[in-house]
């Protein structure tokens, strides 16, 4: 199927990608461009465009964990590069 | 009202959805797995005055897409068995995210009881939630419920009953409106799976739709059976995807999920979840703990000492218990011994299977010791922290933070089995990172592997078994990982594929909830025990018995052990006869020697020395090892049978591991050097066959001969090297 994403924003957001945000720092996810089966996981977990998101640790190119509708997620950076994020 | 009730639990991983059923079921339950696959598969009974109601704990999902085994596990069963009813345990503290699940279930139609779980923890983070206010809005029943304290059991009960009464199995599906985007396509997806009757036996024509759309794998296949129904679906979701892209920049699975969670908001929104404090303000307990636990320096030290704590609580704990299992099986051997007459069948029930069984059946305290331990550990949600902080590191080896919990349940804490271990693989959807997971999660230190060190480190290195224990899980570790980094850069090179899990709160284990999971793993292992084990222990005693002596040679024995007799007969003197029964030992000894060398194990053990011999093992190893290619727990009741059959008579035999510390031909390296074999060489049977059915035979046979050589040029090296110190 449509195994490739196709982000129009691509290179406006990719500066403001989850994983580029500092620990303790919040934000406003914009849109989640990945795969369509990972998106729609990420979905399932809380992770959709329009939520809130707090990013409580994040360092190096090691897995981020990220406070998303009250859970705490664990993603690994290639995923987090995925999600636009506005910081607030 | 119902005589016989079928319900199922589900709900979100980490939801307290096991603990509300054991706290529903107590001890009446049952746990197998799902044919051919390790989701366990968990049934209860409870019994109230005039109903009798079923309990099936469905795995923990997200969400009813099959993006992993446990989705499509759970969506199976609800949609072949129908139970009646469906409690969906939601985790009170996180309500929004657990809601997106109880959604896909009115989606489907399916009689729903909501049961709002943890609830006690709500005052701590400052929400307050209106239950009556969510059930006359989602128009369903909601009971709170505490799982932990069996608060609000009997009242579910009741809903439920209600329920199943109200709906008598109607399914009754929702329909949310996806906006203006999807609706027509959805619309008419629907109508042209209407028109086919396509699965109509199982789900409504407008969720088949949706799950299309999702890119659900399963409904994708389904589909493809029925060719021409399938162009025109896949050409109305392209077509739509397309558009979508184009416009909203959103793919049409980012679309549907928003207007599942704006359903849920606008739910939510009407006065049902009120937050009394500023939550963003406070410091969560588990956010407090994690900055310890997680800390960079600080975590990963305190990972490790608590994986050491675990070997020391394990082997202080277990110890005693082990020693009487141990004593039991001898005194039952010994008293055997002395009921039967000597000869073949004595031989059978004593050497083969008292000897085999009772060898494995001996670890059983201590393997529900560790189990306890792992099952703690697991239920307080540190397990997932391990993951998080070694993800890291297995990165740089090609794997993933996913690889972490096959080699967990391979036994990357001593006591785990490679086959639920390589099944457990099956949550990564990267293949290459899969096969190297796959060919690497069996040189974890399994439970049927740990009794083989317990022996030899009991033997060699009665001061520090924890320590060498310790050592080698270490070495299991190093080793895979190595491995892992060899095959990614040459047979399996590939990008790393993204992963994501969530970090469940720290909680208490229940006691119940750990006795129960203890007890059923050890049961499995009690199990294997009792068939597999069994039936292996009596193949190898019987390899090890025929062909027998020929009976020139039996004679041979014979006349000279008469001739020793009648010479003892005949001396006066203490010492001449001490002497003599000395010989008449060592006679005995030769034959039961020859004997086995005669046979057919015997043959093959002597046959491979040549080449074991640069590794220090014997004929009589090698028999074992051979054995241990069926399953790794023959090694132990191997070694003990080749032994046994050595000895006159079994029950002045001291026990088994002081008997190889006084033997002259081993010592503390040909252990070592052993034990390193015995950690890296070829995955049992049964490990092999999970891994031809996860990747193919060709991988599997890969295994065996690349992990056989690899553990054969450590224990080489192991052997020699350490002769050369020496």
């Amino acid at each position: 199927m449509k195994k490739n994403c196709w982000c129009l924003r691509k290179k406006l957001s990719e500066r403001n990608s989850l994983a580029t945000m500092k620990s303790g720092q919040k934000g406003k996810v914009v849109s989640v461009c990945s795969r369509s089966r990972m998106a729609g996981r990420l979905a399932a977990m809380g992770i959709t465009p329009g939520v809130d998101v707090e990013v409580l640790s994040s360092s190096g190119d090691g897995p981020l964990v990220v406070v998303v509708r009250g859970a705490r997620m664990c993603l690994c950076r290639n995923m987090a590069d995925k999600v636009q994020v506005d910081p607030t | 009202m119902p005589k016989n009730l079928t319900i199922a639990l589900a709900g979100n991983p980490n939801a307290g959805k096991t603990t509300l059923f054991n706290a529903l079921t107590g001890a009446r339950q049952h746990v197998g797995n799902y044919p051919g696959i390790t989701v366990e598969k968990r049934e209860g009974v409870i019994c109230t005055l005039d109903t009798e109601v079923h309990v099936m704990d469905l795995p923990g999902t997200y969400s009813l897409t099959a993006y992993s085994q446990e989705e499509l596990v759970a969506r199976n069963y609800l949609a072949e068995e129908r139970p009646e009813v469906v409690v969906d345990v939601l985790d009170a503290t996180c309500l929004e995210r657990n809601l997106y699940l109880a959604v896909q279930f009115l989606e489907m139609g399916i009689p729903l009881v909501l049961a709002l779980n943890m609830v006690d923890s709500l005052p701590g983070k400052g929400i307050s939630i209106d239950s009556g206010r969510l059930s006359s809005l989602m128009r369903l029943p909601v009971v709170e419920t505490v799982g932990r304290r069996g608060i609000g059991k009997e009242k579910l009960l009741e809903a439920v009953v209600n329920q199943a009464a109200e709906r008598q199995g109607r399914w009754e599906p929702l329909r949310l409106s996806y906006g203006p985007d999807l609706d027509p396509v959805l619309d008419q997806m629907a109508a042209d799976i209407e028109k086919a009757d396509f699965l109509s036996d199982k789900y409504a024509p407008r969720w088949i739709a949706l799950k299309y759309l999702e890119e659900d794998e399963e409904i994708f296949q389904l589909c493809a059976e029925n060719p021409a129904l399938n162009a025109g679906l896949y050409k109305a979701s392209s077509r739509v995807s397309e558009h979508c892209q184009k416009t909203l920049n959103m793919h049409p699975e980012a679309i549907i999920a928003d207007y599942r969670y704006g359903y849920i908001a606008s739910i939510l929104k009407q006065g049902v979840i009120s937050t009394t404090t500023d939550i963003r303000d406070r410091v969560d307990f588990s956010d407090k703990l994690d900055q310890v636990l997680t800390h960079r320096v600080f975590g990963p030290s305190i990972m490790v000492f608590i994986l050491y704590a675990l070997f020391h609580f394990t082997f202080a704990v277990g110890e005693v218990p082990m020693g009487w299992v141990e004593s039991f099986f001898a005194w039952l051997a010994g008293t055997t011994a002395s009921l039967l007459p000597d000869g073949l069948f004595r031989s059978l029930i004593v050497d083969g299977i008292i000897g085999g069984v009772g060898g494995v059946l001996g670890f059983v305290p201590l393997i529900l010791v560790m189990f306890l331990g792992i099952t703690f550990l697991e239920d307080s949600g540190y397990m997932a922290r391990m993951a998080y902080m070694l993800d890291r590191v297995f990165r740089i080896f090609g794997l993933h933070g996913s690889s972490v919990v096959p080699f967990i349940v391979s036994g990357g804490i001593p006591g785990g089995c490679a086959v639920p271990g390589v099944l457990a693989a099956r949550t990564l959807r990267s293949p290459k990172e899969k096969l190297a997971t796959l060919l690497t999660a069996p040189y974890m230190a399994c439970g049927a592997k740990v009794p083989v060190f317990i022996l030899l480190t009991a033997a060699f290195f009665p001061n520090s078994a924890a320590l060498v224990m310790f050592l080698l899980t270490l070495s299991a570790w190093g080793i895979a990982l190595c491995v892992a980094k060899i095959l990614r850069s040459t047979v399996i090179r590939g990008k790393s594929t993204p992963f994501v899990m969530e970090l469940p709160p720290y909680r208490m284990p229940t006691l119940l909830g750990v006795m129960l999971h203890t007890w059923e793993r050890g049961w499995q292992y009690i199990k294997k025990a009792g068939t597999v084990i069994l039936a292996i222990s009596i193949l190898i005693w019987a390899l090890m018995t025929f062909p027998r002596l020929p009976h020139d040679q039996v004679e041979h024995f014979e006349t000279e052990r008469q001739e020793l007799l009648v010479l003892q007969e005949n001396t006066t003197t203490d010492a001449a006869r001490a002497a003599l029964a000395d010989r008449l030992t060592a006679l005995d000894n030769r034959e039961v020697r020859d004997g086995l060398l005669h046979s057919v194990a015997g043959r093959l053990g002597t046959g491979l020395e040549t080449i074991s011999g640069l590794a220090g093992f014997d004929w009589r190893t090698n028999i074992a090892l051979l054995g241990g290619v069926a399953a790794k727990e023959v090694i132990v009741s191997t070694l003990g049978t080749v032994y046994s059959l050595g000895e006159v008579a079994a029950e002045d035999s001291g026990s088994f591991s002081r008997r190889l510390a006084a033997d002259p031909a081993w010592n503390p390296i040909r252990a070592l050097s052993l034990m390193v074999f015995v950690l890296t060489y070829a995955p049992c049977f049964v490990t092999v066959v999970a891994i031809a059915r996860e990747a193919s035979w060709k991988w599997a046979a890969f295994s065996v001969v690349f992990n056989t050589m690899v553990g054969f040029v450590l224990a080489v090296a192991v052997y020699q090297i350490g002769n050369l110190i020496r």
